[in-house]
This record gives C-alpha cells, sequence and structure tokens, in this order.
C-alpha cells in the first residue's frame, strides 16, 4: 500500500498554483485585469451608459473630452465612450469567433495530419500555401471575395489565424503520436474516432489552447483593420477601427475620436499578447 | 566451455501439457508461417522480421526471446496490425482464430482488438491515457466491445482491477495513470486487456520496467489471469528468467530470424543454437557465486547490413568457414525442436570433433 490518496487533488493544485504564478508578475496582473474590464464594461455597457449609440446629434459633433461625456463625441455628435465600448463588443465578439473558426479549423486539419500519415504531405503544403499569404492581405481579399457581413468576415478572420493553429496543432499533435498510449488505444479496438479526440485532441490541447491566445490578439487586430479600412461590419454598427477611420479626416481639431479608438485597440491586442506569452512561458515549464 | 554452461539452469521450467509435439495438438489459435516485416527507410530497405513461424494454442504460453534489436517487438505489433504504413508485413499463412489476418479490413481490426486478442505493453506509464482516469480506459473498452451501461461497464472495471490486486480498486478506478505506481499501472494494464476476455494476450517486455520485487507478482497475476480465462499468452522478453517462469514453449529470434523454438523445458536443458546457448551462459545464477559469465561477443548487427551466410557468425565461437558462406536453413533436430545451425545437433558435432 504505497498511501498516496488516488484523487485528481495534486493536480488541480498544480493548476492554482500555476495561475497564482502567473497572477504574481504585475505585467500579467495588468493586462488580465485590463481585459477582464473591458470585457465586463463592453458586456454592461447599456446597463450604465445614459447615451444611445446610434442617435446622431450633429450640433454636438466632435465635442472635445470632459464635461458631460468622459472621452467627447464623435464626428455625429455620439458620446464616444458609448461607442468605444459598443466598438469593443463588436471587435471582440467577431475577434472571438474568428478565432473559434480557425481553432476549429486549424485544430482539425492539425490532427488530421498528424494522425493520417497520408494526408500530413497534401494538407500541410495546403497550409503553407495560405501562409505565405500576409494576414492582413489575405484578410483584406478574403473579406472582399466574400462580400461585407458579419458571417463572411468571421470566416475571414479564421481563415487567417486557422493556418498557423494548424502548424501548432499539427507539431504537438505529432509528438502525441509518437507516445506508446496511442497504441494503447488500438489494442483495445478503439476506432480512429475516439483515438483522435479522447486520445490525440486531449494530449495535445495544452499547446494548441496557448498558441490560440496568441492568435486571439492576432484576431483582434486584423478585425479592427479591416474595420479601418471599411471591410467590416457597416455603419451605423460601432466597431473600433471603423470608429478609428471616422476620427482620421479631423485628426488635427479633433485628435480624441482616432487616438482613443487607436490606444484602445493597441491596448486590447497588447493585453492578449502579454497573456498569451506568459500562457506560453508557464506551459513551456510544465509540459517541456 | 560455451558448452560446459548449458548444463546449468537456474529454475526448472514449468511443467505442463505443452510438452505435446505440436502436430498432434487440436486447431491452433494462431498459426504463423514465413512472417517477415520490411521497412521502407530512407537508407534503403530493412528486414525486421524474416521468416518466423508461430503456433500457439488455446491457454498455451509462448516466449519470443532475443537482444534489444531482435525484432521481437516488430514482430508482435505485426501481429496486432499496428505497424505503420512505411513497413510491408508478407506471411505465407497467419491464420487467428479461424481468420486470415493477412485480408483484414480495419474495421474488422477493432473488432478483434480487446475482444479477441490485446497488449501490454512495456511501459506502464507511458502505454495509459494520462488524460483519462483508469476506469473510464476500462470502461471504454468494454463498452467498445459489449452493450453495457455505463454503470454496469463501471462495476465490472472495478472487479477486473480487484483482481489484479489493486488495493482499495473502488478508489483507484478514479485515479489517474501519473497517480499511481508503476507496478499499480501495468496492473491497471493488464485488467484493461484482460478485462474482456481476449483469447490471445500479446506481452511486450511486461516487467522490464518495473521493479524486480514487483515483477514476480505481476507474472504470477498474468499466469493466474490467463489460465482463468484460458488466454493465450504471447510474451515477449529478452530475460529468460521471464521465460523460465512463464513459458511452455520459447521461440529464439536473431535479428528477426527464427534460430531456435523448442519447449521451455528442452531449450534450458539442451540448447542446440550457439546464440540460445551464449544466452543462456550471459545469465547470473544463484548457488554458482565462482562461475563467470559468459557474454556474448560483439552486438546484434545492423538489419540493414547483415553478414552473409549465418546472421551470427561474427559472434559465433564455433563458426566454420560454411557458416561464413552459407545461411542455415532451419531443421527440426528432435520432435518439437527446430534450430537453424550447421552445427546441430550441437553437442554431438562438438564430441565428435573433439
Amino acid at each position: 500500500m504505497t498511501g498516496a490518496a488516488p484523487t485528481a487533488l495534486p493536480l488541480r493544485r498544480a493548476r492554482s498554483r500555476t495561475l497564482r504564478r502567473l497572477l504574481a508578475n504585475p505585467v500579467v496582473a495588468l493586462a488580465a485585469g485590463f481585459l477582464l474590464l473591458i470585457t465586463l464594461a463592453a458586456i454592461l455597457v447599456p446597463l450604465f451608459s445614459p447615451f444611445d449609440p446610434y442617435e446622431t446629434t450633429l450640433r454636438l459633433r466632435l465635442r472635445p473630452p470632459g464635461g458631460d461625456w468622459l472621452l467627447g463625441t464623435d464626428t455625429q455628435g455620439r458620446d464616444l465612450l458609448t461607442r468605444l465600448l459598443y466598438g469593443t463588443r463588436t471587435t471582440l465578439l467577431l475577434g472571438l469567433s474568428g478565432v473559434a473558426v480557425g481553432a476549429a479549423l486549424g485544430g482539425s486539419i492539425g490532427i488530421l495530419a498528424a494522425f493520417y500519415r497520408r494526408l500530413d504531405g497534401p494538407l500541410m503544403r495546403l497550409i503553407d500555401v495560405f501562409l505565405s499569404f500576409p494576414s492582413i492581405l489575405f484578410g483584406l481579399s478574403l473579406a472582399a471575395v466574400l462580400g461585407p457581413g458579419l458571417n463572411s468576415l468571421i470566416l475571414a478572420i479564421g481563415l487567417s489565424v486557422m493556418p498557423g493553429i494548424a502548424r501548432i496543432a499539427r507539431g504537438a499533435a505529432a509528438s502525441v503520436m509518437a507516445q506508446e498510449y496511442m497504441d494503447g488505444g488500438r489494442v483495445i479496438g478503439l476506432p480512429d474516432r475516439i483515438l483522435m479526440t479522447r486520445y490525440l485532441l486531449a494530449n495535445c490541447a495544452a499547446p494548441i489552447l496557448v498558441y490560440v491566445t496568441l492568435a486571439f490578439g492576432d484576431a483582434v487586430l486584423l478585425a479592427a483593420s479591416l474595420g479601418f479600412l471599411g471591410l467590416g461590419l457597416q455603419p451605423p454598427t460601432a466597431e473600433l477601427g471603423s470608429i478609428a477611420a471616422e476620427g482620421r479626416s479631423f485628426l488635427f481639431f479633433a485628435p480624441h475620436v482616432s487616438t482613443a479608438a487607436s490606444a484602445l485597440i493597441f491596448c486590447i491586442v497588447l493585453s492578449f499578447n502579454l497573456l498569451g506569452d506568459a500562457f506560453r512561458d508557464a506551459a513551456d515549464k510544465r509540459f517541456g | 566451455m560455451s558448452a560446459a554452461a548449458t548444463g546449468k539452469i537456474l529454475r526448472s521450467p514449468r511443467q505442463t501439457a505443452g510438452t505435446l509435439p505440436q502436430t498432434e495438438r487440436a486447431q491452433a489459435l494462431l498459426q504463423v508461417r514465413g512472417l517477415s516485416v520490411r521497412f521502407q527507410t530512407d537508407a534503403g530497405a530493412m528486414q525486421a522480421v524474416d521468416g518466423v513461424n508461430l503456433d500457439l494454442h488455446p491457454g498455451e504460453t509462448l516466449a519470443i526471446v532475443g537482444e534489444s534489436g531482435s525484432g521481437k517487438s516488430v514482430l508482435s505489433l505485426a501481429l496486432m496490425g499496428l505497424l505503420p504504413s512505411i513497413a510491408t508485413v508478407t506471411a505465407e499463412r497467419m491464420q487467428f482464430a479461424g481468420r486470415d489476418l493477412r485480408s483484414l479490413a480495419p474495421r474488422d481490426w477493432q473488432r478483434l482488438r480487446g475482444r479477441e486478442m490485446s497488449m501490454i505493453f512495456q511501459e506502464p506509464a507511458t502505454a495509459l491515457n494520462p488524460v483519462r482516469s483508469v476506469g473510464a480506459q476500462i470502461v471504454e473498452a468494454i463498452r467498445l466491445h459489449e452493450k453495457v451501461s455505463r454503470k454496469a461497464a463501471w462495476a465490472r472495471a472495478v472487479d477486473m482491477l480487484r483482481q489484479t490486486g489493486i488495493p482499495a480498486p473502488e478508489r483507484r478506478a478514479a485515479a489517474y495513470p501519473h497517480e499511481l505506481s508503476g507496478g499499480m499501472r501495468q496492473r491497471a494494464m493488464i485488467a484493461m486487456s484482460l478485462v474482456l476476455r481476449p483469447s490471445l494476450l500479446i506481452a511486450d517486455e511486461p516487467t522490464t520496467a518495473l521493479d524486480v520485487t514487483v515483477q514476480a507478482q505481476i507474472l504470477d497475476l498474468l499466469r493466474g489471469l490467463a489460465r482463468e480465462s484460458g488466454t493465450a499468452i504471447l510474451i515477449i522478453t529478452h530475460d529468460l528468467g521471464v521465460v523460465a517462469e512463464m513459458a511452455d514453449r520459447v521461440q529464439v529470434l536473431y535479428a528477426g530470424r527464427p534460430v531456435e523454438s523448442a519447449t521451455a523445458e528442452a531449450l534450458f536443458n539442451g540448447p542446440e543454437h550457439p546464440y540460445t546457448v551464449g544466452l543462456l551462459g550471459s545469465m547470473p545464477s544463484k548457488g554458482e557465486r565462482a562461475e563467470a559469465l559468459l557474454p556474448i561477443e560483439g552486438s546484434i548487427p545492423d538489419l540493414r547490413a547483415l553478414p552473409p551466410g549465418c546472421h551470427f557468425h561474427p559472434r559465433c565461437p564455433f563458426a566454420a568457414a560454411r557458416c561464413r558462406v552459407e545461411r542455415p536453413p532451419v531443421a527440426e533436430v528432435r520432435p518439437g525442436h527446430h534450430t537453424a545451425c550447421w552445427f546441430s545437433p550441437l553437442l554431438e558435432t562438438l564430441e565428435k570433433s573433439t
């Protein structure tokens, strides 16, 4: 009798310890705190903002920050803070859905390529083709081809982040394929479907998820860029990139519009990248 | 000198019905003739297994013996249909329980594995899925082949774990592999592979990664459970102690080629092939402290560049001119005792020459 209680406790404890160590880093804590705050604000904005995000009052346009409007008003006389928070909603949603699509596609391709060796060559060469386009150019042409609209935008963002995720997934899955438990699953007669999900995917989910966090920053940036270039959702929908673009013509006498929107995009993307890096470092320590 | 070493035996092999000549036996469970496995590598083709014949009867234990690199594990993977696509498997005959393994569709393989043939691996730490509890893995195996409720399958999994001697099986079933000790993991692995009472269990070095004190327990367990369910065991090992403990019949492989096959008793009492003699001589024995070990000189050859003639001749103390050019065929020295050596029967030949 070895005495150790056979519970999952040690693992859970290790997990919360990893989390605590991550948050002990002030930069990570700041990034996580900012993302949490901005996400909550974006979700809850209809509850606390007294302003309508769509009603235009031309008389009140381009008011500087301060007074009744914390961040001033935009080119149509709408409260900029309210617009920005609604815009954050859209941009985060686009990024999240885009990454979800990209992770589903890329993850499947990577897993399939690692599991069926004869698919490896064709699938990965296809991914190489995708990778050879700069993602902004790729997203731009896709958005143009697919036309405007939420779904085509999500698909464009998804396809842009997909190749990176596919490569990471394939690499992680290939190393799991070499593990004996893959054969261990086969000898009890498991079909490929279960081997690919409960064995392969379950064991390489961690590195894939870490990469997905990093890809999230890219996706948000891409969503904002497409909005800025006018290929995003059409006005009057608030979107961070398009708000930044709207303010561009008035940059000299009302710089707050573009500046606030750009600063917000910058902070969100930076936070995601910092967080992703921290996750990767933590994962390297645990899995490496 | 080497020949003299053959007389000393560590433990007498287990006495069983396995001494009958195979031709008089009932229908074999597994019958393999001329099994060859060739790997296509960047550095050229590699013949990992060449011309292996196997006969395994229900309830019998056959040991495959050889050094590392002698193709033992490749052979077991070939029998389970688990070799990667770069391997080409050919055989004149590959029958298992009335089925031809050579022409089995993937679906049929899946139905066969787990229920009729199963396998345990050398390293229980890596052979269990780390992200699922051992109970869940056993349940998976049961529910894959039998239509039973999750609850009933769980009860059976716990029961099977209990049979393998794991203490507090109800709690251990919920444990993840990393929470168990090596011996317990191997017990869990055995539980998983025997829960459906397959007719064949392939055990690839089942005790190599384990503590010596645990080894004997695991072997006892395997033997006990197999006898109970009538499971035939194909045990792959380099440890002649394990062979003495477990096997009815032994097949010795050298560089992927069969060099000797006999009952365990005959092999320990009168090994015919110089390689077998060497294996026995390089084994420490109790009681004869002063006796020096007789290692086999050199190491196993590169399978891509095998020496001509008898593949063992560069390391063989008896090697003659003929051995360097002509490969000896497998011949029957005594009923049920086959060997591939120009000098067989070894003792008589040596006596004649001195």
